[in-house]
């Protein structure tokens, strides 16, 4: 598990508490009940202070998946250093 | 937070609430260094842990509050904030948070969902884009008219649910940059808004228990555009951005406590490089900066706000070391001094060291140390005080002078609500205090003391004009009050509704000290219960206390009352009343889970005032 996916894992940890989180990751992509729609908007506001990146309002709308929100971040780090 | 608070790790958390150990649960996050308060992931869980407490103990020193939101935006992202908030100020708040748009219904008589909810506090957030919907840009006088009348119908339904509310006023929008027309039209959308929130001061000002939040203020100060995400507040209705948010909750948090908890009563200042720049006895008091030019404005500024603090009823007292001489000479001559020898109720300038004369300044305007605040330049200095008496709230004057602003507002524990003329009285009636103690030195003996003193008592029963007086002894008054209970404005409105609340006012010689007791009496047939007895501080040492007891139960017997049952419940404060119903004539009986209870036959009228040493009206009484 790389830097990033450890530091978004503690943020996924922290919103829904780690077994609710652990449940997520190893979902089969289908909408977890604690991930609804109020969960979404702390996940993008968490997510984008903890990286220091931020998400358009369409992004933020992308971001369903542990996996999607880890690429598109990965991508926003990768373009700031770039 | 307390100097050695250590880092509180996200585990720490989950540790904590896994073991239900809630009172270490809140005092750590209560502690914790303030960069987890502004951590987004940290404070919402904090709150997702919080919120599956079910029972227990949150630790003796939290006030449990409910606390409902009214609002049309979504509040969610917040809630957390204020809940941190809360906790960091010794509050642990359950809140519940209304539908999305709907305030009249629930304000309404009648409505049960928030009824139900039961709220010991209500905040009205409005999102004022959202109520003025398109209307929003192009303003007018109808536009104006139509949301005075939904604010003033909002406040009025407010006011009429008789409990205690927060309306937050309202800030400026994601957009709308002022543009010379708009700034210079009078029914602009800015302007409006503006208008509104002058008019929200006038429809508070008539209600006791409905307060303001400025959140406008805090938006201007924390700047505009970062205090909201555009993003997320067209895409979700989300009012605040993550980064103004803990600021938001803080602000509301010190609005509740408030309702509380009474602020501190003294400010203890030192002198050299806190109320002017420079060290008297080193650079002599030519050299000493204060008025004029940088950075002598800054302290000049410092003393106009310490003198500010007068007219909201705070004391002032000096705390130096220094030769007395040279300090008293120079606030005595100094042109540029804005605060002098009287403004400041008690001084000790000498080579002592600050805790004994912190504690000696306590003793001699009778208050607690808890009630006090030191402010000083030197680390060592509030270090010390800190350390050896921790209840005095300890604040280091910055070394830089372009740092005395935000020192200014950052000060906790100066917040006041409304003052009331009583307490404009208590500074008069404090500075009054060294020519009292001279007299008494000059006494023979405390009778001729008393005589001398001119003392005019008023006991007056059910004055309606006191009840933010009374409610106030209730909240502050610690030592000499029987049962320490606390009352708020609509709850004294009520017992003198239905009970009987009696208050004494005095006078003498010196000062006007306004109302300085309270009792409050139920009564069921021919038996009355003293619920609450108490005498503010400022009237210790004259011997008014059983004069007004008396005079309360001489009323009783007259109306028709033939036993009076005084309970004494201890707190940490009030053992001096220990045996205040004994020396009443009071017998000790069994019974009472909460204290120790005295009765007294009422078989004679009571002597109110055997030794005829004061001059009494009485007021409403039989």
């Amino acid at each position: 598990m790389n830097e990033t996916t450890q530091a978004l894992r503690r943020v996924f940890d922290q919103l829904f508490g780690p077994s609710v989180a652990e449940e997520i990751i190893a979902g089969d992509g289908r909408p977890h009940p604690a991930w609804d729609s109020v969960a979404q908007i702390n996940l993008v506001m968490a997510i984008e202070q903890r990286f220091g990146i931020t998400f358009s309002p369409e992004e933020a709308g992308m971001t369903t998946s542990f996996e999607s929100i880890r690429d598109l971040v990965e991508a926003k780090l990768a373009s700031r250093t770039a | 937070m307390s100097p050695e608070a250590s880092p509180l790790a996200p585990a720490d958390l989950e540790d904590l609430a896994a073991a239900e150990d809630w009172p270490r649960f809140f005092s750590a996050l209560r502690d914790a260094p303030r960069g987890i308060h502004e951590d987004f992931a940290t404070v919402h869980q904090a709150f997702r842990l919080a919120s599956s407490r079910e029972a227990g103990p949150v630790g003796a020193d939290f006030a449990q509050l409910r606390v409902a939101l009214l609002r049309n935006a979504a509040l969610e992202p917040w809630l957390p904030h204020v809940f941190l908030a809360f906790v960091r100020r010794g509050m642990v708040p359950e809140l519940w948070l209304g539908d999305y748009g709907v305030y009249e219904a629930y304000l309404a008589r009648g409505d049960s969902k928030l009824k139900d909810f039961g709220p010991d506090l209500t905040l009205l957030y409005i999102d004022p884009e959202e109520l003025a919907g398109d209307h929003a840009f192009s303003g007018g006088s109808e536009l104006l008219e139509s949301l005075r009348q939904r604010l003033h119908g909002l406040v009025d339904l407010l006011g009429a649910t008789g409990g205690s509310a927060v309306v937050a006023n309202l800030c400026p929008g994601p957009y709308g940059a002022s543009t010379v027309y708009s700034a210079q039209t009078p029914m602009s959308w800015p302007n409006i808004r503006r208008a509104l929130n002058v008019e929200l001061v006038g429809m508070l000002a008539e209600l006791e228990s409905v307060h303001m939040l400025d959140l406008d203020g805090h938006v201007a100060r924390f700047g505009a555009d970062r205090a909201r995400d555009v993003g997320s507040y067209y895409s979700s209705h989300v009012p605040f951005s993550p980064a103004f948010m803990p600021l938001a909750a803080d602000a509301f948090a010190a609005v509740v406590e408030r309702t509380l908890r009474p602020p501190r009563k003294c400010v203890v200042v030192d002198c050299d490089n806190t109320l002017w720049g420079g060290v008297l006895g080193e650079d002599g008091p030519s050299k000493l900066q204060v008025g004029g030019g940088y950075p002598g404005v800054l302290y000049r500024r410092f003393q106009l706000f310490l003198k500010s603090l007068l007219d909201q009823g705070f004391l002032l007292a000096i705390n130096s070391k220094n030769n007395e001489h040279d300090v008293l000479d120079f606030m005595s001559t100094s042109a540029d001094m804005v605060l002098r020898l009287d403004d400041f109720a008690a001084r000790r300038i000498n080579w002592e060291d600050k805790v004994r004369n912190l504690r000696e300044i306590a003793d001699e305007l009778n208050i607690g140390l808890d009630s006090m605040i030191f402010i000083d330049d030197s680390a060592v200095e509030c270090e010390l005080v800190r350390s050896i008496v921790p209840e005095v709230q300890v604040e280091q004057f910055p070394e830089s002078p372009r740092d005395i602003p935000a020192f200014m507002d950052g000060l906790r524990g100066l917040e006041v609500l409304r003052v009331t003329a009583d307490d404009l009285k208590r500074a008069e009636s404090m500075r009054a205090n060294s020519k009292r103690a001279e007299l008494r030195r000059s006494a023979t003996d405390l009778e001729d003391f008393i005589r001398s003193l001119d003392i005019h008592l008023t006991i007056r029963r059910q004055p309606r004009d006191l009840v933010d007086r009374v409610s106030q002894l209730t909240q502050r008054t610690n030592q000499f009050n029987l049962t320490t209970r606390r009352y708020t404005v609509d709850e004294i409105r009520s017992l003198m509704d239905e009970e009987a609340v009696y208050t004494l006012g005095m006078r003498d010689k010196f000062a006007d000290y306004g109302t300085i007791g309270v009792a409050i009496v139920r009564s069921a047939g021919d038996r009355a219960e003293l619920d609450s007895l108490m005498l503010s501080c400022r009237a210790f040492g004259r011997e008014v206390e059983r004069t007004f007891v008396h005079a309360v139960l001489a009323d009783l017997r007259e109306r028709g009352v033939e036993s009076v049952l005084g309970l004494y419940r201890e707190s940490p404060k009030n053992a001096m009343v220990a045996d205040f119903y004994h020396e009443c004539g009071f017998s000790p009986v069994d019974g009472g889970e909460d204290g120790q209870r005295w009765e007294l036959t009422l078989n004679t009228p009571p002597d109110i005032d055997p030794e005829d040493r004061y001059s009494i009206v009485t007021e409403g009484l039989a």
